[in-house]
């Protein structure tokens, strides 16, 4: 039965507890499932061709002696398997295959498979989501099939087109435009017609990543200025465009605004029932998005190779993992940087039982229900906020998502920058860039950005004409060059992410004799920065006063 | 005007319009028996309105035309049943119509069985029929209510024989009990003064045509049709114009008197403008009413038919019969199965959902699939289920239906062939399928049959004329004509070209036979497509060589891509677990337009050189090529090939020096490889190869017992019968022997020899199994002539056997461990003397 059929039967109170009862378990009740869900996974995997290569004649009984034994993994561990898609191998036959890029333009791609059993599962947890992002306090909620919803996320194959798919399966939420039509449609396009079909009908839920919907939700506002001057210009053309509905729903909207004497926002034309965001720097956009819709958005976290595996509730106050989708373990902060240093180390991993309230974490999951990633680091870094709330009634740990492990670099969920795509475009860009190291920061407004500092080699600086903005023009051609995500963002989201500090000659090398070691290249630790940055000043100060001697 | 006006003028109004709608139907015996019927009973109802307004010529004419359709009503009604259930019955229809007949001129002429009323007026002026009811009026009824018991006793009889048909009647019994009650109401005190009886003919009539309905007999909208419209526009303008005329004229006298001497001319022109007005409403009326979904219906079907007619994409003819169906029937989900390559199964080509499960298929032998070959059109489950057909489903099959909710299913044929078949899910809402939905399903079937017909006989002719066979990649004619196409098409962009060519491929043959080779040529394809996927085009240049063509890429990207691909091929054979397999390599050349090439001739030319170029330089590498100027080698390889005569004598001191090597641990070995290498450079002499061959040979006969420095020294000199474990050790030195060649560059070519020397002819050798000519026909001299060497010395656990006997033991052997021909070839030359028989330090014979 789908469900919106049981939602005609007025079963609220049973749509709650098949959808959201995971959050009345308490931790004993939540790792009876994760365990017992494990050891179906462990059988199902250890069965499978790949898994007998990867376990290497390793006979795995147990959850433990699996933890023990196996190696944590990463995408290259899969690659030969999955990137030639040998379904002969994998533990279930995959219904879908969805993808992704893979370490910003280093490779290709990098692909998923998807078994029967993980899209039910992916479907169900979906609509847990969409029921929570609807509720003010638990068992309430409001979702109905003649619900709307805008839809700012990419299409198959990319693991966000499957939340159309699996949301449709359950109920007939119109998607806004419809999805055939979205698929062919740039993203500007969408975006018009989504707004236009808004006003027309509404629009009840908005979901996307946290920087796209706030993108959509300026160019939102920029639609209706746009709208205005339309109306005194063009009359006529207008109201052959909109419909009564529409007009009407625009002039009150209009009017309250003039009241109020302000611009304006999305939250004046749209009710919204719930706001959904994934991806990264999330924190960065909600209080304005809040600020524009009238609601704040709710995070949830899905990615390609985890499936959907976690969600906020009405609190919006730290996400909690679904217990059926995934068997977590968390690297704790010290093994992870330990892991860092030397990769060849193995960190030690705890589980969701044996977390610490504020400890930060990185997760590593191995996929249930047939999923061909065990032991995988997603590559995410969590902060555990607490293991109990009073006021959600919830007894299992929460988390608040941090960002990606310190050796990528990724800006509003968009691309994913590493040493070696910056490597690459320093080197194709030709210029004689000595030393460097990058670091996420953000700007007054709470962006993001890539901060790329750099120290040039002596001689091009007498041969090249070098300047920041010369370094940064260069850079960002070639960042787009090595990297298809890198210019989506400039390209959808109008960011230009990349500033340049160019540190005074000598400065590394000043550094490392003073303490020792290199700095990191990627985010390294901010006293390392702050210890270079001091040293560049006190060398300065030196050679004026040497100047002066 | 009173209730007996009203009524009979409404069922006029409504059997009127009724039969002239059946006459534009479509004819058939059936619904000229229902026209007649209609026709009865206007004649029933139109003679008893006539008479009770008085009208020309006399109330005793219609009086009569009113009897006279009351007989016949009952008569077309047992026409109607012997139609409907179609049984002849000449006899009762000739007796019944001459009995009515006489009836009437009886009653006509006599007025004996009911004589016409008496017309008297009443106290309060109104006009009353006054009957003089006598006992032959019970003639009279008995005769109408014997024909209309007829039909009712022929139903009960059909419907004994046939149950499934009951239902069927059901609607017509009801009418007949409707009448029966209209007619015996007029008796009852409280219905006085409304005519039931003309009121039960209505429900009577619309009974009949439900029955006629739910027979499929007729297309409710097709009754629409444009005469009717005419007709019912002209006579409600005649019925408004003859009221109206009057206050026309009147209006014109009074307000238009200047136009007074045309008023004739003005009504004509209102009364054809009302008549054009009543028929576009009329017809808009009657389209919404009755012709909406068949206008829907028709506009589907014409919008897909265009469609598909446009595309010859299989893919898109799928998507939009999914669209089609789902939008007009509105069924959950459509699953279309299309017959595969082997006819030997319907596999699932596309569904309504993505998410939907493709790991299924309809075998051929599924007796639904059997059901569509014998049987044209759709077919229920439910109907299914209660076939004979249905026994011979398996269970799986069945859950199967279930699990998909399957309720209807649509054959795609082709004349007699199933092309395919449609299985629609259960619907939205719980309707039944409804007689328009059958036929525009059969509809959509008939072009979806043609139209997927088409398109896959025009993809396979694409395949088979655009694709390899073996790998599924682009053939090279097509190839050259993509690489043309992708030219002129980036004019002003770049286009990168990537060949790539496996090393020493025809050795990987050699030492894993063509179908290990077949194989890894696969492999390799699905990784380069993998790497490259929609980024470009990937074909089989020729047999061992692919090209990447890569628009708008530049010639680091296409570099770095091609240097993916290789880590991966080379990475490739190091997965499996079974058979420790060569490790393949590729030589591969990449140029590009604009950079280092300005026509299509030119970038394949230069990346031909720089394949040449790679394998002159070692091998395993991908390079960079201009004409003028080498831009980039990059190699991994430290093989430096040249060619082999040259590395013959390079490696011959090589050779010796390991067979020095182990001459000192077993001099046996030492003895016999130089043996082994004399007889094999006969015998392949004495088989006709060439000087090149028989050398190859000959390195491998020196070098075939070289893993043999392994074995310990107790098992290769063990006097007595080798244990199992150390027959396994001695097994071994076959592939020790590869481990050490393996190391000599270039001395791999020996390797096929030397691996299938103790392969036996009929399979049962090892190590690898292989068996007659899949045993390269190096390894099967080296077989032969090891195993006589072997034979005619002495050895530590055995004597040496006479020359003769091991001739025979050859002999023996021959079509079992040895080739027969090599092995009669090898017989003759030692008898003949062509080939001497060594004398080694054991040898006694």
């Amino acid at each position: 039965m789908r469900f919106q059929d049981k939602l005609k039967k007025g079963k609220s109170e049973k749509l709650w507890n098949e959808y959201c009862g995971f959050l009345d378990l308490d931790i004993n009740e939540y790792m009876s499932i994760q365990n017992r869900l494990m050891e179906e996974q462990l059988e199902l995997w250890s069965r499978s061709k790949l898994g007998k290569q990867m376990l290497r004649g390793k006979n795995n009984v147990s959850i433990d002696s699996f933890r023990n034994s196996m190696p944590l993994t990463s995408y290259s561990d899969y690659a030969n398997v999955l990137l030639q898609k040998k379904a002969e191998m994998l533990p279930d036959q995959p219904l879908l295959w969805i993808q992704t890029t893979w370490e910003g333009g280093k490779q290709p791609i990098k692909v998923a498979p998807y078994t029967k059993g993980m899209l039910d599962t992916y479907r169900n947890n979906t609509m847990a989501c969409l029921m929570l992002s609807t509720s003010h306090e638990k068992g309430q909620f409001d979702v109905s099939a003649s619900d709307t919803i805008l839809y700012g996320l990419a299409p198959l194959p990319y693991a966000t087109g499957l939340l159309p798919l699996v949301l449709n399966e359950e109920i007939d939420i119109e998607f806004l435009p419809p999805v055939k039509e979205a698929e062919k449609m740039t993203f500007s396009e969408r975006n018009k017609k989504g707004f236009k079909l808004g006003l027309k009908k509404n629009i009840d839920y908005f979901f996307g990543l946290g920087s796209v919907t706030y993108f959509v939700s300026l160019s939102l506002s920029k639609m209706n200025s746009s709208n205005n001057s339309a109306s005194d210009n063009e009359t006529n053309g207008f109201f052959e465009k909109y419909s009564f509905s529409m007009i009407s729903r625009y002039l009150l909207a209009k009017i309250r605004c003039k009241n109020e004497k302000r611009e304006m926002m999305p939250k004046d034309l749209f009710k919204l029932k719930g706001f959904m965001v994934a991806g990264t720097d999330n924190d960065c956009y909600k209080d304005d998005l809040e600020d524009l819709w009238g609601i704040r958005p709710m995070e949830i976290f899905a990615g390609t190779e985890p499936t959907c595996i976690g969600t906020e509730t009405w609190t919006r106050d730290g996400m909690y993992f679904f217990p059926d989708a995934c068997f977590y373990e968390f690297i704790p902060e010290e093994e992870m940087n330990r892991s860092l240093k030397d990769p060849a180390y193995q960190p030690k991993t705890c589980l969701m039982n044996e977390v610490r309230e504020g400890e930060k974490y990185e997760l590593v999951v191995s996929v249930f229900k047939g999923g061909v990633f065990m032991r995988y680091r997603v590559g995410d870094v969590y902060r555990c906020v607490g293991l109990k709330n009073v006021e959600d009634q919830t007894k299992i740990p929460r988390f608040k998502y941090l960002d990606r492990v310190s050796t990528i670099i990724d800006i509003a969920g968009f691309t994913r920058i590493s040493e070696h795509s910056i490597g690459t475009a320093i080197k194709l860009s030709g210029i004689d860039i000595k030393e460097w190291f990058a670091v996420k920061e953000y700007t007054e407004n709470n962006r993001p950005f890539l901060h790329l500092y750099v120290e040039m080699s002596t001689q091009s600086l007498v041969s090249h004409a070098i300047s920041r903005d010369i370094i940064k023009e260069h850079l960002t051609v070639y960042f787009k060059y090595v990297d298809q995500d890198y210019k989506d963002l400039k390209k959808i989201l109008g960011i230009d992410p990349l500033e340049i500090t160019i540190l005074r000659c000598g400065t590394f090398e000043n550094y490392k004799r003073k303490t020792g070691q290199n700095v990191r290249r990627i985010n390294p630790l901010a006293h390392q920065i702050r210890e270079l940055l001091t040293l560049e000043k006190q060398s300065h100060i030196n050679q004026v006063n040497f100047g002066r001697v | 005007m009173n209730n007996y006006v009203y009524m009979p003028v409404i069922a006029l109004c409504c059997y009127s319009f009724l039969l002239m709608a059946f006459m534009a139907a479509k004819k058939s015996k059936l619904i000229y028996s229902f026209s007649l019927f209609l026709s009865a009973m206007i004649l029933w109802t139109g003679g008893s309105l006539c008479m009770r307004l008085l009208l020309l010529p006399s109330f005793q004419f219609w009086y009569h035309v009113s009897v006279l359709g009351l007989t016949l009503m009952a008569f077309s009604f047992f026409r109607f049943i012997v139609e409907f259930i179609g049984c002849q019955d000449h006899f009762f229809s000739r007796l019944y119509i001459i009995i009515i007949s006489i009836v009437n001129l009886i009653n006509i002429t006599t007025g004996f069985f009911l004589a016409p009323p008496e017309v008297v007026s009443s106290k309060i002026g109104d006009t009353i029929f006054v009957y003089n009811v006598s006992w032959p009026v019970s003639i009279l009824f008995f005769v109408c209510f014997a024909i209309t018991v007829h039909p009712l006793f022929l139903i009960f009889q059909y419907g004994r024989k046939n149950q499934t048909v009951q239902k069927q009647f059901k609607p017509i019994v009801f009418g007949v009990v409707i009448v029966v009650l209209g007619h015996a109401a007029i008796f009852i005190p409280l219905f006085k003064g409304f005519p039931t009886d003309i009121l039960s003919g209505v429900f009577f009539s619309f009974f009949l045509i439900y029955a006629l309905y739910k027979r499929n007999l007729f297309n409710l909208t097709l009754l629409i049709s444009r005469g009717t419209c005419y007709a019912l526009s002209a006579t409600l303008s005649l019925l408004l114009f003859s009221n109206l005329l009057g206050l026309f004229q009147a209006f014109i006298d009074n307000y238009l008197s200047i136009y007074k001497e045309h008023s004739v001319l003005m009504i004509s022109v209102l009364f054809a403008a009302c008549t054009t007005g009543i028929y576009f409403f009329m017809k808009r009326f009657l389209d919404k009413l009755f012709a909406k979904e068949d206008l829907f219906f028709a506009e589907s079907l014409k919008d897909y038919s265009l469609t598909v007619s446009k595309t010859l994409k299989i893919k898109e003819i799928l998507e939009k019969t999914q669209d089609v169906l789902q939008a007009a029937i509105k069924v959950k989900k459509v699953y279309i199965c299309v017959q595969n390559e082997n006819r030997d199964h319907y596999e699932i080509a596309h569904t309504t959902s993505p998410l939907d499960s493709k790991n299924w298929c309809i075998q051929h032998n599924n007796p639904l699939a059997k059901w569509f070959e014998k049987n044209d059109g759709c077919l229920f489950v439910r109907d299914f289920k209660h076939s004979t057909e249905f026994k011979s489903m398996w269970e799986i099959e069945k859950k199967q239906l279930d699990e998909l909710k399957i309720e209807y299913l649509v054959g795609l044929k082709d004349g007699t062939e199933l092309v395919g078949l449609v299985l629609l899910s259960n619907r939205e809402s719980r309707r039944n399928y409804s007689n328009e939905e059958i036929n525009f399903l059969t509809s959509i079937a008939s072009i979806a049959s043609i139209a997927v017909k088409n398109s896959r006989l025009y993809e396979k002719a694409c395949l088979e004329a655009q694709t390899d066979e073996l790998t599924g990649l682009l053939n090279r004619k097509y190839f050259y004509e993509t690489l043309k196409n992708i030219y002129n098409e980036n004019n002003q962009q770049s286009v990168a070209l990537v060949m790539l060519n496996i090393d020493d491929f025809k050795l990987y043959n050699q030492l894993y036979g063509n179908k290990q080779g077949d194989q890894a040529l696969q492999r390799i394809a699905g990784i380069i497509r993998a790497a490259v996927g929609e980024n470009g085009y990937v074909a089989r240049y020729n047999g061992k060589e692919f090209a990447v063509i890569l628009p708008q890429y530049d010639l680091l990207g296409a570099k770095n891509l091609a240097e993916n691909i290789r880590s991966q091929i080379s990475e490739m054979n190091k997965q499996e677990t079974k058979i420790r397999l060569k490790t393949l390599t590729l030589s591969g050349g990449i140029s590009g337009i604009p950079y280092a090439a300005s026509s299509v001739k030119e970038l394949i030319d230069n990346v031909e050189r720089a394949i040449y170029h790679v394998k002159r330089h070692g091998k395993n590498a991908i390079m960079i090529y201009s004409e003028r100027d080498p831009i980039a080698i990059k190699g991994t390889s430290a093989n430096i090939t040249d060619l082999h005569e040259n590395v013959y004598s390079e490696y011959e001191a090589t050779i010796y020096a390991l067979t020095a090597a182990i001459d000192t641990k077993d001099h046996y070995t030492f003895n016999h490889s130089n043996n082994v290498a004399y007889y094999a450079v006969e015998l392949a002499y004495a088989f006709g190869m060439n000087e090149e061959s028989a050398e190859i040979l000959k390195e491998a006969a020196l070098l075939h017992d070289i893993g043999k420095i392994g074995i310990p020294e107790q098992i290769l000199n063990k006097p007595d019968r080798l244990t199992e474990e150390e027959y396994e050790i001695m097994k071994g030195h076959v592939e020790s022997s590869i481990e050490i060649i393996r190391h000599l560059p270039s001395l791999d070519y020996v390797i096929p020899a030397v691996i299938g020397h103790h392969e036996r002819y009929d399979g049962l050798g090892y190590p690898r199994q292989i068996s007659k000519e899949d045993i390269p026909v190096m390894a099967r001299i080296l077989c032969i002539v090891d195993s006589f060497d072997a034979m005619i010395s002495d050895r530590s656990y055995k004597k040496a056997y006479s020359v003769n006997r091991a001739l025979k033991i050859i002999q023996e052997e021959s079509g079992r461990q040895f080739d027969p021909g090599l092995a009669h070839l090898f017989i003759k030359a030692i008898q003949n003397k062509t080939i001497t028989v060594k004398n080694t330090v054991e040898n006694v014979s």
